[in-house]
């Protein structure tokens, strides 16, 4: 099927590209059905998370793993029944302002795809990550 | 802020001026926790706060409506290497 994207045109996508939130995005809950966009001079450490319904409407994720020395998130025993079982893929939301230095990651929700499923969640943890994490340190 | 005692059963009114309609939250129940019952006319959104933060921050990274994001995104991708 098509898929008008916000920053890549149209775009042809399979059923299996199709992620649905099981447990939606908050303030976003009218949004379920998202596919991940990988650009090939970016790579795989950040991605677009382009609503399929709404052109407009379109997310930067951030791999977190570079952060694992101090992001460890801890998931709730509901998530199996939510995503079902699988190995869970971790996400954070990048908030891009117009001076880029000044980009953050929501710590506090990320969001976990079960690529068996291909069911997502945006998880509020309950440990004490920032909602507001600055990605950039300040002297780059 | 405004600090007022209440006991359960009672409440409070929130009133908009011009007639728009009230907010009322009333205490249920009373105890380690308590419970509040929230009455608020259409257009209203109730959100527990510690969710509504959330709420922002998502609204937020979808409006990072720059004129070229992908440009945005690549810069910040150089930044991260």
């Amino acid at each position: 099927m098509k898929c008008k994207t916000r920053d890549f045109g149209e775009i042809e996508i399979k059923d299996s590209d199709i992620l649905t939130f099981a447990q939606p995005l908050f303030g976003f809950e009218d949004y379920r059905r998202f596919t991940l966009i990988y650009n090939h001079d970016i790579g795989e450490s950040l991605a677009w998370l382009q609503s399929i319904d709404d052109p407009e409407l379109c997310f930067i994720l951030f791999d977190p793993t570079p952060l694992s020395s101090f992001f460890r998130p801890e998931l709730p025993q509901w998530i199996e029944d939510t995503l079902g079982k699988g190995d869970y893929i971790c996400w954070v939301l990048c908030a891009i302002p117009d001076d880029i230095r000044k980009t953050t990651v929501n710590l506090k929700s990320p969001i976990f795809i079960n690529p068996l499923t291909r069911k997502v969640a945006q998880i509020m943890l309950e440990q004490n990550y920032p909602i507001r994490f600055p990605l950039i340190k300040e002297d780059t | 802020m405004l600090i007022i005692t209440r006991k359960a059963d009672e409440s409070i009114i929130i009133e908009l001026e011009g007639g728009k309609g009230n907010i009322e939250i009333k205490v249920l129940e009373v105890g380690s926790q308590i419970r509040l019952g929230i009455e608020a006319p259409a257009g209203y959104k109730v959100w527990r706060n510690e969710i509504y933060q959330n709420v922002l921050a998502n609204r937020q990274a979808a409006s990072a409506a720059l004129p070229n994001l992908f440009d945005a995104v690549s810069k910040l991708s150089e930044k991260l290497k």
